[in-house]
């Protein structure tokens, strides 16, 4: 990286040097010296519109404002000369003269940085004596959102949130209405908003105006004490702050607020799910089946229980299958393949998230996988079937900004446009199933141009060989195609210099669950007389028990039942199993089916490290007062140690599983050095369907707000899910069906009735089914995100 | 071949080609074309012309900063969003005479190497829109804009109607507007000259600016020169409003003497009554006082005299006003206009307003007096955008002058006694 010229200057009588390019206010902040700010935020472009940051600068006539003002040579700085305080106990002044005196009642009461700011630089007192603007008058009190709640009045204009919502959501959803004294945030119309990205304009807002609205009133923010956890709802992984009251319980979930690119925002799953676990769906206590007669334990008794189960087990060596699921630590993961090669002696360690092509990338991109901060420098980005705003939305928001605030250049292909179609150049219809053949078609073009491409897929073609620095983000479809699109996004990518991939997996910690249990892959030092022949795929698992091969489960891991595709067929094959043993948070039939269920902490209860799909490594300290039970890996550690192992420490194995990863980072490595003589991309064409013709595409996928069952238990996003089949206007208006009609698909021998959305973003001859909207009963047809499947509409639901 | 042309207003305000064409327009053509674009801006340059907008900031130095080679295409912005109460010359140029606007846009666009001129039109003009669309239809058809304009250059205008924001007058709010954002002003830098309307280069000048540049180039240096001074040359158009007995809009060469154009050219005050101030350049320019105005009609003088020509748009006010009242309505516009994007101005303007309304109606403190001219000095130079700069002179200079008239509002007795 080249070095960034410096400039020098002196602010308050400090002298200092600062990159040029630098605002005034950042210069300042390294120094210890605090400039008040509203309307600037690190992730937002300047605006300069509150001039709460006036500063007074030698030789300038006015004062300005150090929010916009980047560092000049030789500049003389005043942060707290006569004329500046005057003039920021003016602006208090003014932002106070309409504000409603009303902290007592206001949930940011504590955090607020209106009150901060007042208290350190304003005057102390008023002379407004007038009459306060009042919006509710006017437009009463309008619920723009179930989940935010939203008082007009606090409001100071520092346009935080309509600059977020523009610039970091891509949203456009709130804006400001009306002008002057009388402008106010609102949605256009007063919509309801639908952002994936919600309650960042609420993390933003320096003031009461939007808050969150599920903990309104519940408790005061000097009570809550932050606790650092990871959120394991999406691949992205993000770092979060779990909020806990006097009592231990999390009130609420936010982002951390760190200089970190990663971490000032979340999405709405985040934020809002807190409440999932909270219900009577938790498994609190542990049950242990003994002759037919179900007994109880409590979480902390849980030891002994599992110790015996775990005989058992590793009593029949090589008959046992453990299955995990992504919602795990690495620690635990990494715990979790260790006992079952050295103590239970079994080859089938198998995750539970269906990824034909994850081992492939694994074994290709660990540690090479583009980052956020490719994705922010890129000129270019391409995205290829990568539903972001639904699988990972804040890796969506990096996307976002990189394209509203840098100016990158952005392509969508796919079945499906998504929200990042909208603010893209141009938009490839590409058939489901088919992300393969596009690349190889897109890697031969850029050598030989085909005549009869289409006029989008001829501007990605000049916007690829245009481009400086490329990413390319693949969704969790395309990763299912398998190993061949793997190969052929390597290839594309060794074809174009200073390129990046990036793959987006279901689940959560899929990438370190999966690289740290070993599945599919040798990990040095364990049971080296174990076969490395086990089953790789859950559906191998459910054959092998059909079959009688294997007589024992351990399911390990959170919301199980959930990931178990074809949950009817999977109840009958448990009922011959001699062993079933559960490790999970939340109770479900599976737990009572099993002979011994164990209470495991939540998703942001655990311990551990977390390795996200942009390869960032996140810790949760597993801090919270009121979890249930002790850590998962504390727990295994115990186990092991009770079945005969060495005993280790937490730390220990948190410093081996880091080893472990550099490990897979260097053979990674290793591998794209010996693969530079032999260009291996498939040149075979995917078996890609003809949609329309025998019924359509159905393309499956998580509804917005949801993850799984997991999301759906709290009230918070439980109100927000969306049961309805997306389908493409032309098609519907040739089936004569209307939009919000009723219709069945039968899939296969099964079917499912719903009813129909019309809309342009989808592609013709597919459609698009919320998963988490069925109950297991309706999906038994599922097979895996990502698999073909074909649907016929009956429309009127009359068959 | 008639008479060349040489005045910015039509005499007889006929807006069609057919008329213009007789009164010698678009003879501007011959001598532009003659020209190299780097010729035609030193010519502005050379001919001292300044701004009308308001600024006065010498057009030739403003067009030079366009830069020759640009990767995005670059544009020419009329301003015609004049909305400053007392200003109205622009609407003669657009309503009367609109062509000639056409022919000034078209010698911009030559001169700084643009194709696409648009003329931002304030929303209320609905007449001068009708005739500035007709205008461009009638020139598109006869050659005069369009794919080849005498057969070398090519140059369209867009017209494009605002919707009644005075904010949009500043000319990046302007912008905003016309990419369909929300009319609020932009950060500067980058300036319009850089990154201006859909990020490309552009020039944005006043109405009378563009209309001027025909007239140079018909008449040339020494005939613009002729008029004025030194810094302050050229025909001019000037609006004056209030209590004259002839208000209206006059084209008279800058520098004449502001007591004559009062007295003389606008008929005087009403009969019986005395000055008591004047406003010279829109109401956003500081007052003047009787004995102030015995200077020469120009930038330089008036921006001696404490005060500035701005638009000018001149309003007298004579005894029969109440000073307060004149603050109050003003103060009204500005708070009515103001964007809500800064502190100062949002907040500032409708306190300030509001100490209006309780003077007026008899609730006014002693104190508020000293509470205006303080909350005009937290508002003046803190904002973003000068519309509140603009808002300030009028509370300021009447609260310094008519100080005892504020004292008797707030002691009850209002102002009958001068009606």
């Amino acid at each position: 990286m080249a070095d960034i010229a410096k400039v020098r200057l002196t602010i308050d009588g400090i002298s200092t040097e600062a990159e040029k390019g630098v605002l005034l206010v950042e210069a300042a902040r390294r120094i210890g010296i605090k400039i008040p700010v509203f309307c600037s935020h690190s992730k937002l472009l300047p605006l300069g519109a509150c001039r709460i940051c006036l500063v007074e600068i030698e030789k300038a006539p006015k004062l300005v404002t150090a929010c916009t003002t980047p560092v000049g040579e030789g500049m003389v700085v005043f942060t707290r000369s006569a004329r500046v305080v005057k003039a920021r106990q003016g602006i208090v002044e003014f932002l106070l003269a309409n504000h409603p005196l009303d902290c007592p009642i206001c949930d940011q009461g504590g955090e607020c940085e209106l009150q901060d700011v007042c208290f350190e630089f304003g005057r102390g007192k008023s002379r407004f004596e007038d009459i306060k603007r009042n919006f509710d008058n006017k437009y009463g009190r309008i619920k723009l959102s179930p989940v935010l709640s939203w008082v007009n009045n606090r409001c100071i204009h520092c346009e935080r949130c309509t600059r977020v919502c523009h610039q970091v959501v891509g949203e456009d959803h709130i804006g400001m209405l009306n002008r002057g004294d009388k402008a106010m945030i609102s949605t256009f119309q007063f919509t309801q908003m639908t952002c994936e990205l919600c309650g960042n304009c609420a993390e933003v807002c320096p003031t009461g105006t939007i808050t969150n609205g599920t903990v309104k009133y519940k408790d005061r923010v000097w009570n809550l004490t932050p606790n650092p956890s990871v959120c394991l709802l999406c691949s992205s992984s993000c770092a979060t702050r779990v909020w806990t009251d006097l009592k231990g319980k999390v009130t609420r979930v936010t982002a951390p607020k760190d200089e970190q690119d990663c971490c000032d925002f979340l999405c709405a799953k985040g934020r809002f799910s807190f409440d999932a676990d909270q219900g009577e769906q938790r498994l609190r206590e542990g049950t242990k089946i003994t002759s037919e007669v179900a007994e109880t334990f409590q979480q902390s008794e849980s030891l002994q229980p599992t110790v015996q189960a775990f005989k058992a087990l590793a009593k029949d060596s090589g008959s046992t299958a453990v299955i995990y699921n992504s919602r795990i630590a690495n620690e635990e993961a990494y715990l979790v393949g260790r006992i079952a090669r050295t103590v239970l002696k079994t080859p089938h360690v198998v995750p539970l998230e269906n990824h034909e092509g994850l081992t492939s990338y694994l074994d290709r991109f660990s540690g090479r996988q583009s980052t956020s901060k490719d994705i922010l420098s890129a000129d270019l980005i391409l995205l290829v079937d990568a539903p972001l705003a639904r699988e990972t939305p804040m890796i969506g928001y990096f996307v976002t900004r990189a394209v509203r605030q840098k100016g990158a250049a952005l392509y969508t292909v796919g079945p499906e446009k998504t929200r990042h179609s909208s603010m893209g150049l141009a938009h490839h219809w590409n058939a489901p199933g088919a992300s393969k053949d596009f690349v190889l078609s897109l890697i031969e073009a850029l050598q030989s141009r085909k005549s009869d491409a289409s006029a989008e897929f001829n501007k990605i073609v000049d916007a690829v060989q245009g481009s400086r620095q490329m990413v390319i983000i693949a969704g969790s479809r395309p990763l299912a195609e398998g190993p061949a699109f793997i190969r052929a996004i390597e290839s594309l990518s060794s074809k174009v210099a200073n390129s990046k991939v990036l793959m987006v997996p279901e689940g959560g910690n899929t990438l370190g669950a999966m690289l740290m249990a070993g599945s599919g892959m040798r990990v040095p030092g364990w049971g080296s007389n174990v076969s490395q022949n086990g089953c790789s795929v859950q559906e191998d698992v459910l054959g092998a028990i059909e079959k009688g091969s294997i007589k024992n489960v351990l399911l390990i891991g959170e919301d199980l039942q959930e990931g178990l595709i074809n949950w009817p067929r999977w109840k009958t094959a448990f009922a011959k199993l001699a062993n079933l043993v559960v490790f999970d948070a939340f109770r479900s039939e599976l737990t009572s089916l099993a002979t011994l269920a164990v209470p495991v902490r939540s998703f942001h209860e655990f311990e551990g490290s977390v390795l996200s799909a942009l390869g960032e490594w996140k810790i949760a300290r597993g801090s919270i007062p009121g979890a249930v039970g002790q850590s998962m890996s504390r727990l295994l550690l115990k186990l092991e140690s009770e079945l005969g192992g060495a005993e280790q420490s937490f730390a220990s194995v948190t410093s081996e599983v880091k080893k472990l990863y550099q490990w897979h980072v260097s053979r990674a490595t290793e591998a794209v050095e010996d693969k530079k003589s032999a260009d291996s991309a498939g040149k075979d064409k995917s078996t890609g369907g003809n949609p329309g013709k025998d019924g359509v595409f159905l393309l499956i996928g998580n509804d917005l707000y949801h993850s799984g069952a997991m999301t759906l238990r709290g009230a918070h996003l439980g109100q927000f899910l969306n049961r309805s089949l997306l389908m493409n206007s032309a098609d519907a208006e040739k089936m004569k069906i209307s939009n919000d009609a009723r219709v069945q698909l039968k899939i296969g021998s099964d079917k499912v009735s719903v009813a129909v959305r019309t809309t342009d973003d989808i592609m013709s001859g597919c459609c698009f089914l919320a998963l988490n909207s069925l109950s297991p009963d309706e999906r038994r047809w599922f097979g895996g995100i990502g698999k073909p499947l074909t649907a016929v509409i009956i429309s009127g639901g009359a068959a | 071949m008639s008479e060349p042309m040489k005045t910015l207003l039509a005499p007889d305000r006929n807006p069609s080609l057919e008329k213009y064409l007789a009164r010698g327009g678009y003879a501007s053509y011959q001598e532009l074309f003659k020209k190299s674009p780097k010729e035609v801006v030193d010519m502005v340059s050379t001919s001292g012309l300044r701004g009308r907008g308001g600024a006065g900031f010498p057009t030739g130095r403003k067009w030079s900063f366009i830069p020759e080679k640009s990767q995005r295409p670059k544009y020419v912005v009329c301003n015609a969003d004049e909305g400053e109460p007392g200003t109205f010359k622009d609407r003669e140029i657009l309503e009367g005479n609109p062509h000639l606007l056409i022919e000034g846009m078209v010698a911009c666009g030559y001169a700084i190497g643009s194709n696409q001129g648009y003329i931002y039109i304030r929303g209320e003009f609905y007449a001068g829109y009708l005739r500035c669309v007709e205008a461009v239809k009638e020139a598109r058809a006869k050659g005069y804009l369009g794919q080849s304009i005498n057969g070398k250059f090519a140059f369209d205008i867009i017209v494009h109607r605002g919707a009644g924001a005075y904010i949009c007058g500043e000319e990046t709010a302007l912008l905003d507007s016309l990419e369909g954002e929300r009319g609020q002003p932009r950060l500067k830098p980058p300036f319009p000259a850089v990154e201006g309307l859909f990020r490309g280069p552009t020039v944005v000048n006043n109405v009378e600016t563009f209309a001027s540049v025909p007239l140079l180039l018909i008449n040339g240096l020494d005939w613009y020169k002729s008029f004025g001074s030194p810094n302050n040359y050229g025909p001019k158009l000037f609006a004056i409003s209030g209590n004259v007995t002839k208000p209206g809009v006059y084209e008279l060469p800058m520098g004449i003497s502001f007591k004559d154009f009062i007295y003389k050219t606008a008929g005087g005050l009403p009969k019986g009554r005395t000055l008591k101030a004047v406003i010279p350049g829109g109401s956003s320019t500081s007052l003047l006082l009787p004995k102030q105005i015995d200077i020469p009609l120009d930038y330089d003088s008036i921006a001696k005299a404490g005060s500035s020509l701005g638009s000018a748009a001149i309003i007298v006010i004579d005894d029969s006003n109440c000073m307060v009242m004149t603050a109050k309505i003003l103060t009204e516009f500005y708070h009515h206009e103001s964007c809500g994007k800064c502190t100062p101005c949002r907040e500032g303007l409708s306190w300030i307003e509001q100490i209006y309304h309780r003077l007026e109606s008899g609730q006014g403190k002693a104190s508020d007096i000293p509470l205006l001219l303080d909350l005009c000095d937290q508002i003046v130079g803190n904002t973003f955008c000068p519309l509140a700069d603009g808002a300030v002179p009028i509370i300021h200079d009447t609260i310094i002058h008519f100080r005892s008239e504020y004292e008797a509002h707030i002691a009850g007795k209002c102002c009958e006694q001068k009606h």
